[in-house]
This record gives C-alpha cells, structure tokens and sequence, in this order.
C-alpha cells in the first residue's frame, strides 16, 4: 500500500501531480475504510448469530439450570423488597426462638406477648421439633418497635419428661435502640431439677 | 471363559424366541431407588411395582454369565466355612454390632451437639428450613443472608449447605462450584471431605467414574475413624465397590464393598454384588454362598423383599444355565409370586421344569403367568411357551388352541399398543397428568397426581402407559417437564400476588405523605440557628463574668446579704471619723472580708459547674443538629427508596414475563422430546408383540400343515 504523503513529499514529482494523487489516493483510502467497516459489521452479526446460536444449542438441562437460577434470584429480590417494605431495618424487632432441652421438654405451642398484647401463636410440628432438636432456630415473630422500653411474654405449652403436661413463660424488658434487634429465646434442660430453662440472648 | 453374548445365546438355544434381556442378571445400584421412589409417584397402582423392577433390573452393569464358567464349579466346605465365619463375623457378632451401635450413638451425639453450638441467628433459621426439606426457602434465606454478609463463623458450612441445596433441585453445575469452592477454601477438613465426598457423588451421578475414583481415593484427607460418620465411611466404600465392578477389577470391589457395614439395607446390596463379583472371578462357591446368604437372611421391608427375590431368581437363571434343575427350580421357587421379578421368575421355573422334568409340569408356571397382565413381555411369551409345551407333548389340539388364544392376545395387545400410541399422539397428552402444590412458596415440594377422566387408568393401553411412565429415561425427562410445570404454575401464583407489592407501596407512600406534612413543619420550626446564636452569647457572657468578677456567680441569698453589707457601709461611711466608730467599722471589714472569702473560695466549685453546664447545653445543642440532619435526610432516603421499590417491581413483573415465555419454550421442546421417547418405547413393544405373532401365525400353519399331512382334523 502507498500512501497519501509519499507523492505529496515524493522528491522527483511536482507539487499539482502530488496534490492529484493524494486525491486519488484519498479516494482509496475511503474505499479501505468502508471496506474495513463493512467487515467488522458482517464480523460483529455473525458473532452475534453464533451467540444466538450457543443459546439454542444449550441442553434442555442446562436451559433448565439457568432458570432455575434465574428464579431464584426473582425470589431473592423479592424476599428482600418485601422484607424491606414490612420491616425497615431501623424499627424491626425479631424473635427467635431456639432448644436444648433433651428429653426435659417437648414443646407444643408457643405465644408471643408484646407489651402485654398478644401478637402471635405457634403450633409446632414434628418436623419443626425435629429441626429445632438438631441445632436450628425458629423465627416466632417480626415485629415493627419504636425505640424505648418494652416487654417480650412468650409463653409455651409441652409436655415434660413423664408426658407430664406443662405451661411456662419467660420474661424479658428490653430497650429498643437504632437498627435491627434480634432477640433469642434458648429452651435449655436443667438436669438437676429435670425442668427447662430459659435463656434470653439480644443482638443489636 | 464365557461371555456374555454366548449367554444369552445359549438361553435363546433353550428358548424358542429371543430371550428377554430383563432376565439377565445386573448389578445392584442401591443410591437410585430412593431417588426414584421419591420423584414418581403418578402411577399410584402399579408403579411401586415397576420402580422395584427398574430399580434392580435396569441398572446394568455386568452380566453374571461373565463368571459363568464351565468347569470352575467345585463343592468346597472349608470355602464355606470360611465364608459362614466371616459373614457371622461381620452381620450377627453381636458385641461388634453392639459396638458400633454405640459408635453410631455417639457420633449422632456429638452432631447434636455440634449442630447446637449455632451463635448465629440467620444460620441457624437456614437449618431450620434445611431440616424440613425446604431447598427453595432454605437456599432464599442463605443468599439473603450471604448477601447481607450474616452468617460469619458459619459460611463455611454455608457454603456446603448451599451445594446441597442446589444438588436437591437439580441444579448439578451450581452444587459443583460450590463443593469445589468449599472443598479448596475451607480451613476444616472436616468440611473439606464433606465438600468431596459430595463432588465424588456429583461426578458418579452423571457417570464421571474415574474422576469419582480419583476423588475418593486421592482428595479424601486421612482423618480419625471418628471425623468420618459410617454413613458417609460407607458411601466411600460402595461408589469404590461399583467402580471397580465396572472397570472389572473384581478383587478390589469385593475388597471395597466387604467394608460395609452398619447398615442393613447397603449391606445387602452390596453382598448382592459380592457375590456377581465372585461369580466373575469364578469363584462359583463364594459366589453361590452369598447369594443364598441373601436368601436366608430375615427381611424387614419391601426392598429386602426385592433384593431378596432378585437374588433368588439370579440363583435359579445361574443353575438353569449350569443344567442344574432341581437347584434352579428350588431357587426360582423362592421368589414371591407378587414380585416385581414373579413373571421372569414363573417363565424360568417353566423352562426349569420343561428341561429337568416331565414337559407337563412347564405348563403350571406358564399357566399361572397366562393369567397375568397381558401387556407384560413374559406373559406375552408365556403364551407361546404353553402352545409349545403343549405340542411337546404331542397334544396338537391343546397346542392349536393355544397358539389360537395366544395370536388373538397379540392382536389385542397390538390394538392396545396403537391406543395407546394414539392417547401418546393427542395435544394434550401430558397435561392429564395434573399437578397440585402442597406448598405454594415451595415449587418444588408438589406432588403430583392423576385427576383426569381423559386419563386412562384402568384401560388395557394403561398398562403400557404406565410401562412408559416406569422406563428411566422418561422419568428423567418427566422429571424436569414437571418442574418446568411447577415453576410455571409457581411464576403465575408469583405474578398474581405482585399487585399486592404495589400496594404495600402505595400505602407506605400515602403515609409517608401525611406525615411528611407534620415532620416538615416541625422540623422548620426548629430554629437550630438561634438556639446556637443564644447559646453562644452566653458562655460567652459566662466567660467574661467569671473572669471578671466572681461575685457575679453568688447565689440570692449572698446577694441579699452583699446588698446589706453595701448599707451598712454607707451608713458606716457616714459616721464621723472617731476613734468610738473605728472598732465598729473594723468590725464590719472582718466579717465583710470574711463573708467575701467564703463566696471566693465557693466560686471555683461554681465557676465549674457553670462551665460543664454550658458544655453539656453545646453538646445537646450538636446533637439536635445531627438529629433534625438526620430525620431530614432520612425522609428525603425513604422517598427515593419507595420510588425504587415501585421500580424494581415494574421490573420483577417483567422479568416474571420473561421467565414464563422461557419456561412455555421449554416445555414445548420436552413435550415433543417426551412424546417422541413414548412413541419409540411403544414401537418397540409393536414390534416385539408383531414378531410373537408372526412366530404364532407361522406355528398355526405348520401344525395344520401337519393335521392336513397326517390326515388329521
């Protein structure tokens, strides 16, 4: 390829034949750059085909895969957004509710009382029990709460060690300050006097 | 050395028609059955029948006619002994049972306990779901909470507890990365094997045998006995156990899948094994003795009946082939006539008898299968068998009767197979088969079940419908077509509750605005400005005071009295200058000085005071200032975080969109996939059952074409 400026400064050529050839040579130089151009176009759709084509050539599997994913994702968002529109970060109070209690205590149902108004009730199920006997814990409740003093009641209903029936509650004032509260109920065995415990735990 | 193929040309040597290759005996895979138990459970009736039947009949790894051997066979009792000692060593040592009991206790002891030291709420609420079975909520908490960066001291477990979550929908690439990441990241090796032995698991699923045996034997870290559970000790020991079976090192298998133990059900699986290794090793009297181990042993449950039975049945298709009749009757004998191996079971005991006793005694199993349904492949040949007993033992009448009844079943069950066909062919095919949700947030924990009246249940083509339902590859691909089904139903329920989102933010803003009213009214009546202004002017003036004159700081009381003293020196001021009057005045100046010491000394404490009050009022002042900041920025935040809440909704409900027109795409192409895999399955039976009559009609022929020979009606 020749370019422009050897005939512009071409040491032998006069200076009206350099200016035609650069012209010329201008012309050309179009041409390469449209040609150039059209290439990176026709390069860049059939990219965008073969994309296109990955796409389809996905298995069934796959395809399934990556929707699944892409659920998952809408669920997360959505969980986040609902959570943030019930319960904004700087009044949300929640209760949990946790147990190591061995044979001492099978619970049946619990009651959340919130500044002496009750505010919700559980029924446990099996698989519940048995999710709580193995380390998990159980969200009772989420609550919106200004800052200041309140009282948390949460009573439980069970059985004891001989299938005895029981009722107990547990007590606790605590303060609301800035942010999230979680506040944690630990069911333990007391195995001197073979009856549960209660433990309360508050994270700020 | 006999090989496979010459097996089962020597069946079809004794058998008139190709042999059915369900009857050969396979390895068991005992990791499937409860999988599939789990995820097909439409065909209410006969399904628990055909899943016993896929579950030990189409796992195939290696035929027994491999260890099949000619001359091998030998009666060794010290063999024998030798086995009884180390089986009864190993199942019934009750000490050692007793032992490893305990072990077990105490490793569930010490899970329980491990599992209870959770310090952290968001983890623990995620093995609240996890325990339930909950994948789809347990895996939206966790990445909610890995998100918000909430589970500190337990990501690691975290990490694991996700893989699996993925591996339970089915999402094999994800639980891969993950296992991968925590199997590399992790500071526990604990964990670390967890995260391997579940990548090995992963990789034998979809049939990576080698990279699983390159796993289990190269990444596992040698830890104590007491790291490992004995479930997961056995679950080493058994992917080993079938890798080798299939790479053909016996020796090793049985090496492998002899360490198995405390559990019952894989023990008996793997002694199914044991001995179809023995068998390939020709090791005939091993192999012999496991199987009728399995035989004696007491079961419990449906699938000890089942391994029990293909046991027993593998036993009587070992000794048909080693011509050893009387064994191979008593073997076959031994299985249930409820079975799902009955009808091979019943069609062995035919041959069994037709070669080592009277003919006649054949046609009392084949008599009991012609009774069967007549869909299935053995019945279909029973009634071949029967016309061909009957003319071995030259009764040709019974024998024309028979291959009679029997071209007409073939025709019927051609006519149902092409109904069936055509009930495959219609549009609407798959959707008969509804679904309902038990969970509405959980689109994976629905079951599913059959409320249709264009669903034939007890129709004849329904037993080859559910033949079809029963085959491997249509309930993985049915599989993930219902899932498909469900996450559509699920995205629709999902669509339809979004108005509420919407609401929820209308609400929130409509509040929002009336008591933006007040908030801004109060906050501008707030004249921070001025509160400073006139706190300043005085510490200012309190500085001056206090450096200036103390007595600026006197209580009342001290003023009143300054003011007296000030009085009484006027009025001494004007007494005349006597030496009477100087006492007097001296007087005063003492008690005056005094009176004024005194007020000095108690300025310092004053001045104190004064000064922390200020600072406390400056203080309070600074925080009202960032507290009127705050609520004024606090607003301004909770608008813009309702109009990017009315946003992302807009945009969940697009996506939503999005989704389903994916999910119809897909459903559409595993529709067509699944309808295409039900027709060839039932263009096989056509052909099957087409070539049983031909085989009939040519019989019909030949035996009129010898009545009319013999001169016979």
């Amino acid at each position: 390829m020749t370019w422009a400026w050897d005939y512009i400064f071409k040491p032998t050529g006069k200076f009206e034949n350099g200016v035609k050839m650069f012209l010329i040579q201008t012309k050309k130089l179009v041409h390469y750059f449209a040609i150039i151009l059209l290439t990176s176009f026709l390069v860049s759709m059939l990219s965008i085909q073969e994309a296109d084509a990955s796409e389809d050539n996905k298995t069934s599997v796959e395809s399934v895969e990556i929707l699944k994913r892409d659920l998952l994702d809408l669920n997360k968002e959505l969980f986040i957004l609902e959570e943030e529109l019930l319960f904004p970060a700087n009044t949300q109070v929640a209760i949990f509710i946790s147990q190591d209690s061995g044979n001492t205590f099978k619970m049946d149902h619990a009651k959340v009382l919130l500044n002496n108004k009750a505010v919700n009730y559980h029924l446990y199920t099996e698989n519940e029990l048995d999710a709580l006997s193995r380390g998990a814990v159980h969200r009772i409740h989420t609550i919106n709460l200004n800052q200041g003093d309140h009282k948390l009641v949460i009573i439980f209903g069970g059985f004891g060690p001989m299938g005895r029936e029981y009722k107990l509650a547990a007590e606790l004032d605590f303060k609301k300050s800035t942010g999230t509260q979680f506040i944690e109920l630990r069911i333990l065995a007391n195995s001197k006097s073979q009856q549960p415990e209660f433990e309360f735990n508050v994270w700020n | 050395m006999i090989n496979i193929s010459k097996f089962i040309n020597s069946c079809a040597y004794w058998h008139p028609y190709k042999q059915d290759s369900s009857s050969s005996i396979f390895f068991l895979i005992p990791e499937s059955r409860i999988f599939r138990l789990l995820t097909f459970s439409f065909a209410k009736k006969m399904l628990p029948h055909y899943f016993l039947a896929i579950i030990l009949t189409f796992c195939p790894i290696i035929s027994l006619s491999y260890a099949a051997t000619e001359s091998a066979y030998t009666n060794n009792s010290e063999v024998k002994q030798f086995l009884i000692y180390k089986l009864f060593n190993k199942l019934n040592n009750k000490s050692d049972i007793q032992d490893k009991k305990n072990v077990t206790e105490n490793i569930f002891r010490t899970n329980i306990e491990q599992s209870h030291i959770v310090n952290n709420m968001a983890y623990g609420e995620l093995l609240f779901y996890y325990y339930q079975n909950k994948p789809i909520k347990s895996l939206i908490h966790l990445m909610t909470s890995d998100q918000r960066h909430r589970f500190q001291q337990h990501s690691d477990h975290a990490e694991v507890l996700k893989g699996s979550l993925y591996l339970s929908m089915g999402m094999t690439e994800h639980a891969k990365f993950f296992f991968n990441k925590t199997a590399k990241t992790s500071l526990n090796p604990e964990t670390r094997n967890k995260a391997w032995i579940a990548l090995a698991g992963l990789a034998y699923r979809q049939k990576n045998y080698q990279q699983t045996k390159y796993i289990l034997t190269n990444k596992i870290e040698a830890l104590n006995k007491s790291d490992f559970s004995i479930k997961q000790m056995n679950q080493i020991h058994e992917y080993l156990g079938l890798i080798y079976l299939r790479e053909g090192s016996y020796q090793n298998a049985i090496i492998e899948l002899e360490y198995i133990y405390n559990d019952p059900l894989k023990q008996r699986y793997a002694l199914y094994n044991i001995a179809l290794a023995h068998f390939n090793l020709s090791h005939l009297d091993e192999a012999i003795f496991y199987l009728q181990f399995l035989l004696d042993l007491p079961t419990y449950n449906a699938e000890d009946d089942a391994i029990r039975d293909k046991a027993a049945s593998a036993l009587g298709q070992f000794y048909l082939y080693e011509n050893n009749h009387f064994l191979s009757r008593q073997s076959y004998r031994e299985v249930r006539l409820n079975s799902a191996f009955a009808n091979e079971a019943l069609l062995g005991l035919g041959w069994a008898n037709l070669k080592g006793a009277d003919p006649s005694q054949a046609l009392s199993p084949w008599l009991e299968l012609l009774e069967r349904d007549q869909s299935q492949k053995a019945v279909q040949e029973a009634f071949l068998l029967t016309a061909r007993a009957y003319e071995e033992l030259n009764a040709y009448q019974d024998a024309l009767g028979a291959y009679i009844t029997a071209s007409k079943t073939y025709e019927n069950q051609i006519n149902n197979i092409i109904k069936a066909h055509d009930f495959v062919n219609q549009d609407e095919w798959l959707k008969h088969l509804k679904l309902i949700s038990s969970d509405s947030n959980d689109f994976l924990s629905i079951y599913s079940y059959i409320d249709s009246p264009s669903m034939p249940l007890d129709g004849p083509e329904a037993s080859y419908l559910y033949q079809i339902y029963s085959t491997n590859n249509f309930n993985t691909e049915f599989q993930q077509f219902w899932q498909l089904q469900h996450i559509e139903v699920y995205l629709n329920e999902l669509k339809a509750k979004l108005p509420v989102y919407g609401t929820m933010v209308e609400n929130q803003s409509i509040k929002n605005r009336n008591f933006k009213f007040k908030f801004d009214k109060k906050l501008d009546s707030i004249n921070l400005n001025e509160f400073s202004n006139r706190h300043d002017a005085i510490s200012r003036q309190a500085r001056l005071t206090l450096k200036d004159d103390f007595l600026l700081i006197a209580t009342t009381e001290e003023q009143n009295r300054l003011d007296k003293f000030k009085a009484i020196e006027k009025k001494l001021s004007q007494l005349p200058e006597t030496k009477d009057f100087d006492g007097i005045k001296s007087r005063f100046r003492i008690v005056r000085g005094t009176f004024l010491w005194n007020i000095k000394h108690d300025s310092y404490r004053r001045s104190y005071s004064l000064k922390k009050q200020l600072q406390q009022s400056q203080d309070e002042l600074i925080e009202l200032e960032s507290l009127v900041n705050k609520l004024k920025h606090t607003n301004i935040n909770d608008l813009t975080k309702l109009t990017d809440h009315r946003l992302q909704i807009g945009a969940i409900e697009l996506e939503i969109d999005h989704l389903i027109h994916r999910i119809q795409k897909l459903k559409n192409d595993q529709y067509f996939d699944l309808q295409e895999l039900a027709s060839s399955v039932l263009n096989q039976r056509l052909t099957h059952t087409s070539n049983l009559l031909a085989r009939t009609q040519i019989a019909i022929a030949r035996l009129q074409d010898k009545a009319a020979s013999e001169g016979r009606k």
